[in-house]
């Protein structure tokens, strides 16, 4: 009984199957740590992403629509969603889902499990927030060399309806208070939800080098030695154009909020595959 | 009082500000032209237009104007603009039904949406987003475009760009050439229902 309990349903998203699954590994070791198991939901298909939405709205809420059929179907009734951008599309497709019935009767039409009950969806963040204490009391290492700036981007808080959100919209702080928790010293800074970019780093780089340079010259003023953040688009897009942006400056480590709560764990680096980031991350870490 | 142009809204009235309000769920004639979404804006610099104006086109019921509107080629979709809202107008909704219909009309055929064909021409085959798959196909559209408007140079440097990002991430193994798949039976029946929608013109 106390196993179910502790077992939350899980959609990693494209992003953690393919180039950050170093954050799904640590996403599972983590959490395993805790004490929860993840039980990743079976067949699931793409949340369509930024990309759905700009094209229509019954593709895009019905791609999240199936997901939630199916977590639904396995009984539990909590699921977690690490990446921001998946997180953010099912979270407002179970909203659109729940307030509008003639939509989820056109929806449910056309699925094989259908959308009954909604589910609750956490984000990485509200479940280590959670459990903290527990973090605390398994941390051996402190990371009081860390000086992060946690950096949240547009949709963990952000949302383009009305929502209720586990954090402050403006000025979330529970990043900050799991860095505290390990002994880092996170610093505070103007743009921990500011958008880096995400795709147009790809269609429309002006623009993404004029967002990303912003960020990342406010975290070097303000002394801080390393990013750390829960979204992997934020990650994969600060860890691969910050030496494109900063050519003379030095460039920070942009770590993964699993990373080092892991670390502090005492978890291996090696084993989070930590030293598959685009900007060197191995060296701070274990200079701790 | 609105100006001459409102006669937009006869024209299109497929397309009517009423349809718009309806479609995105938020009430655009509570806007007081406050311009806090303006000033919280990451994009209004560089795009040279603001949320504020693509609300103002609308209230004159300048539907063409408003899909015309650099910003439903440029917003990346932060949410800012709603978040700081004191009427709670989600313009962030509202340019997102916008660019549905100008992508339906294919009147803002652009790298963006470039990217957003490609992304769910994967999806559509594979129920996943398999990035190498769809970085490929996306060039593939966009050299296309670059090539027909003679933009030969910037196809080369884009070109040039993404091998490098591709073969850094592959060093550090994190791009692969397998792909993550799913079976979605139900997926085509989306995808067929979207391309239903979008061979009438004007969307709904």
């Amino acid at each position: 009984m106390s196993n179910q309990a502790n077992k939350i349903a899980y959609y990693p998203g494209c992003s953690l199957h393919a180039s950050s699954k170093l954050y799904d590994i640590q996403c599972r070791l983590v959490l395993s740590r805790l004490g929860i198991t993840l039980q990743e939901i079976e067949n699931w298909n793409c949340c369509g992403a930024s990309a759905a939405n700009a094209v229509d709205d019954f593709l895009a809420f019905a791609l999240s629509a199936r997901n939630l059929g199916i977590a639904a179907a396995s009984g539990l009734s909590e699921m977690i969603i690490p990446c921001s951008s998946c997180y953010s599309r099912t979270m407002i497709a179970q909203q659109k889902l729940f307030s509008d019935s003639a939509f989820k009767d056109a929806v449910n039409a056309e699925l094989v499990q259908k959308v009954q009950n909604p589910i609750k969806i956490s984000n990485i963040l509200e479940v280590l927030v959670r459990h903290a204490a527990n973090i605390s009391q398994k941390a051996m290492r402190q990371l009081s060399s860390l000086k992060p700036v946690c950096y949240y981007g547009c949709l963990l808080t952000r949302f383009p309806c009305e929502m209720k959100v586990a954090d402050t919209i403006e000025n979330p702080t529970s990043m900050e208070m799991l860095c505290e928790f390990i002994g880092a010293q996170p610093i505070d800074w103007n743009y921990k939800t500011d958008c880096c970019g995400a795709s147009t780093a790809i269609t429309d780089p002006k623009q993404a080098d004029l967002l990303m340079s912003k960020i990342v010259d406010d975290a070097i003023a303000r002394g801080a030695n390393c990013f750390v953040t829960s979204c992997p688009l934020c990650q994969l897009n600060l860890d691969a154009y910050q030496a494109k942006l900063s050519k003379t400056q030095k460039q920070l480590p942009v770590y993964f909020i699993t990373e080092l709560v892991g670390f502090a764990m005492g978890i291996d680096a090696q084993e989070m595959q930590v030293d598959r980031h685009l900007t060197e991350a191995m060296t701070l870490l274990n200079s701790k | 009082m609105p100006p001459a142009h409102t006669s937009y809204s006869i024209e299109h009235s497929s397309l009517s500000l009423q349809a718009i309000v309806l479609l995105s769920g938020h009430n655009i004639h509570a806007c007081y032209q406050c311009r806090r979404c303006a000033a919280g804006c990451p994009v209004a610099e560089e795009c040279g237009e603001a949320p504020d104006q693509i609300i103002r086109k609308l209230l004159f019921s300048d539907i063409k104007a408003a899909l015309r509107s650099s910003l439903v080629k440029q917003c990346i979709a932060c949410h800012t603009c709603g978040t700081r809202c004191p009427n709670g107008i989600q313009t962030s909704r509202i340019i997102e039904i916008l660019k549905q219909v100008s992508h339906k009309t294919e009147e803002a055929a652009c790298r963006s949406t470039d990217f957003h064909d490609a992304f769910l021409a994967v999806i559509r085959r594979h129920g996943r987003f398999h990035e190498m798959l769809g970085m490929v196909l996306y060039e593939v559209k966009a050299g296309i475009r670059d090539i027909v408007r003679g933009n030969v140079k910037l196809l080369f440097k884009e070109m040039l760009n993404q091998m490098r990002l591709g073969i850094m991430m592959m060093k550090k193994k994190r791009m692969h050439l397998d792909a993550t798949s799913s079976k979605a039976p139900e997926l085509s029946a989306f995808f067929e229902k979207y391309e239903g929608s979008r061979n009438v013109k004007s969307g709904k």
